[in-house]
């Protein structure tokens, strides 16, 4: 044990925040809504380190060029990343984020860019889907890709060729196989979460001492 | 070696001295030596060996056991024959099946017979006359003959000769190897050095079947999705019904009139398309009903895409900030700062995205979508946009302390990506539920849109949307029996190819 007095001031935190949980005192409660208070501070504060970071790397690479490690086109990347935030933080900070001009960034901007790549990975994925039985022939390849085709099928319209049973079909899919995976992953994650929550309140995990 | 070295301190002594000259310690033992076995200095510092204590015997100098007997006197000789008999025989108390005893300790019993063995083995074999030695743990047997522990039995030698240093044996470094493991080790030696060595790519063919392929996908998949944009022409008829999103338009027709209901937007920029065509329809009809709006995110870009929804999709309903809705922000921190949220919102988010406060407080009036807001539970319905797992997740976990009381009216329902349908399903068939209305994906917006009467944004993306889906798992399953029947149909015929049939 590095320093005893985090570990015990870490377990405190979270014994106070889980009790709050279970026992309705008034000063219990009040305690714990300060210091989830805290946290949710801390957390924002951490965002803004990390933008300052993200900024400080960019600019070096900037200022120093090739001597700081940078390459040409790594240079010029780093450099619209730069002015973009610059300017976005700007227009926003000064002018707020509601107003037109920050928003127009945002809808101009941002918004496009990620939008059009999720139409890209969709492209992709279609054409991935029709190689995958050349590349790996086996039965669950088949199995997941009759699944997705009847999912996709019938996730839309069939213009007119409804096929009998295949609306039922996919119901079936998401309400017996899909929603049973769905539950084994929530309670898997369920029970890494109780027993991170116990190892940490018990002091055998101790990420807080690096 | 005409120096005596002490055991103790290990300097040099004359061979006569009996004490070391430096250490004290004695050089010779206390006892009295046998007379065999009076030694002079000199013998003292020879190096012992197992032949000094079992010297080797020449076969010559064998001890005669045998029984002389004395010549026959006068008076004795009138039993020569059984003495002679005696004799052979051995002791005279031995039983006759013990003669072999005495049979054996016959010096010239010993010798083993001569067998016929092969002419390889005899050579392997140690000559007869070559007296065996005894294991060198023997000597310390014998008593300790200097140093402090002199006159003891089972000690390790004191005496110089066991603590002279030895010359160290120099091995040889090199490695005896035969010609096939020298081979060996070059063939590996090649490998190994070739490996580093950068290889030339083979050349790409310009043009592959793949590049085919992918720009064809993408030419149909665009021509398929905008060609009901640019015809105008609505073919495929709306969803007919869905549960979940029936039992969501239940709860909103439900509302009181003006009843504050708290939206969050938790989805990215890039999946804003798919989910906010499916919300349409839902916010819509709540504005339909004079619902306060109040906005908040736990994601950054949340409170531009709220805005940019209340201002362009919504456009029509003329909703306004700080008066029909009102923009909280960001909440930070994920899932804690969520329950930081749901625990106090007022503290948590006390001003709206313009800084203009929001809550009704002591002192002042607070907007008009929070008044008489000041707890989750206030609120009559809680909307959440999700297009991420784990964010829908922990809203339905930070807000069920809340909302799982008896007495809390509150609806927790959600509208999200269709990638996120399976794992929200667990929550809405529980029992009591702890989501209470889906609208999953466009077709789930667009069986909303069908139960209201009010296409929207899912009526006009429908026909692209339901086309380019069949056409995605039509092409992938073109692709799949292409991929298994071109072999079959490429595979040379059984015996082609063969010499000799």
């Amino acid at each position: 044990m590095k320093n005893p007095l985090l570990t015990a001031i870490a377990m405190a935190v979270g014994i106070v925040v889980l009790a709050g949980y279970f026992l309705a005192v008034d000063m219990l409660l009040t305690l714990r809504a300060i210091l989830i208070e805290w946290a949710t501070i801390l957390v924002a504060v951490a965002l803004i380190a990390g933008v300052i970071n993200l900024f400080a790397v960019h600019w070096r690479k900037v200022t120093r060029g090739s001597a700081g490690g940078a390459s040409g086109s790594t240079q010029i990347y780093s450099l619209v990343l730069v002015t973009g935030l610059s300017a976005t933080l700007i227009v926003g900070g000064w002018l707020g984020p509601t107003h037109p001009y920050a928003l127009w960034i945002f809808n101009n901007i941002q918004l496009p860019v990620e939008t059009s790549l999720m139409a890209i990975l969709a492209v992709v994925l279609v054409y991935a889907g029709a190689r995958l039985i050349q590349r790996r022939l086996n039965l669950l390849t088949v199995v997941f890709l009759l699944t997705a085709v009847v999912v996709l099928l019938v996730s839309g319209p069939l213009f007119g060729f409804d096929l009998p049973g295949l609306a039922e079909l996919r119901a079936w899919i998401g309400r017996v196989p899909a929603a049973a995976g769905a539950r084994g992953v929530i309670l898997g994650v369920a029970l890494g979460i109780v027993t991170t929550g116990l190892r940490l309140l018990a002091g055998v995990d101790r990420p807080y001492e690096g | 070696m005409d120096d005596l070295a002490c055991p103790m301190c290990g300097k040099a002594n004359p061979l006569d001295a009996e004490v070391c000259a430096h250490c004290q310690a004695r050089l010779t033992p206390l006892f009295a030596p046998d007379s065999d076995e009076q030694r002079t200095g000199e013998d003292e510092a020879r190096l012992a060996t197992p032949d000094d204590f079992f010297p080797a015997v020449e076969p010559e100098t064998y001890p005669d056991l045998t029984i002389e007997l004395p010549a026959p006197s006068s008076d004795e000789s009138v039993l020569p024959q059984e003495a002679a008999d005696e004799a052979a025989r051995g002791p005279a108390d031995l039983p006759q099946w013990l003669n072999w005893i005495s049979e054996a300790s016959r010096p010239d019993s010993g010798k083993p017979e001569q067998a016929s063995t092969a002419s390889w083995l005899e050579e392997m074999r140690p000559p007869y006359d070559q007296t065996p030695t005894r294991p060198a743990d023997s000597r310390l047997e014998r008593p300790e003959a200097a140093g402090p522990l002199a006159g003891l039995r089972g000690v390790l030698s004191a005496r110089p000769e066991a603590i002279r240093s030895r010359k160290t044996v120099v091995y040889s470094d090199q490695l005896k190897v035969t010609a096939n493991q020298r081979a060996h080790a070059d063939l590996l030696k090649e490998l190994l050095e070739t490996e580093g060595v950068p290889q030339p790519a083979p050349p790409r063919k310009t043009i592959r079947s793949e590049y085919f392929l992918r720009w064809g996908i993408l030419l149909v998949l665009l021509l398929v999705l905008l060609w009901p944009a640019l015809t105008g022409v609505r073919r495929a008829p709306l969803p007919v019904y869905q549960e979940e999103a029936a039992e969501l338009n239940r709860l909103v027709d439900q509302l009181p009139e003006k009843a504050p209901v708290l939206i969050g937007f938790d989805y990215d920029p890039g999946l804003s398309a798919e989910v906010e065509a499916a919300a349409a329809t839902v916010i819509d009809h709540l504005m339909l009903r004079g619902a306060y709006l109040t906005l908040v995110s736990t994601s950054p870009t949340g409170p531009l895409l709220a805005e940019r929804f209340m201002r362009i999709t919504q456009a029509g309903h003329s909703y306004a900030s700080g008066i029909n809705y009102v923009n909280l922000g960001y909440v930070p921190g994920g899932s804690v700062g969520l329950l930081n949220f749901v625990g106090s919102p007022q503290r948590s988010l006390p001003y709206t995205l313009d800084g203009t406060p929001a809550w009704e407080t002591a002192g002042q009036d607070g907007l008009p979508p929070l008044k008489g807001v000041a707890a989750i539970e206030d609120f009559a319905m809680i909307l959440v946009l999700v297009a991420d797992p784990d964010t829908a997740r922990a809203w339905v976990e930070q807000l069920q302390a809340r909302l799982g009381r008896l007495q809390t009216l509150t609806s927790l329902v959600m509208v999200t990506s269709a990638q996120v349908e399976p794992m929200i399903l667990p929550y809405y068939y529980a029992n009591p539920r702890q989501v209470h209305g889906i609208v999953a994906g466009l077709r789930g917006g667009a069986a909303y849109a069908r139960l209201t009467g009010r296409p929207g944004q899912p009526g006009r993306f429908w026909d692209a949307y339901g086309s380019g889906l069949l056409v995605s798992a039509l092409a992938i399953l073109a692709g799949g029996l292409v991929s298994v029947l071109l072999p079959l149909i490429m595979r040379p015929a059984p015996g082609e190819g063969e010499v000799g049939g």
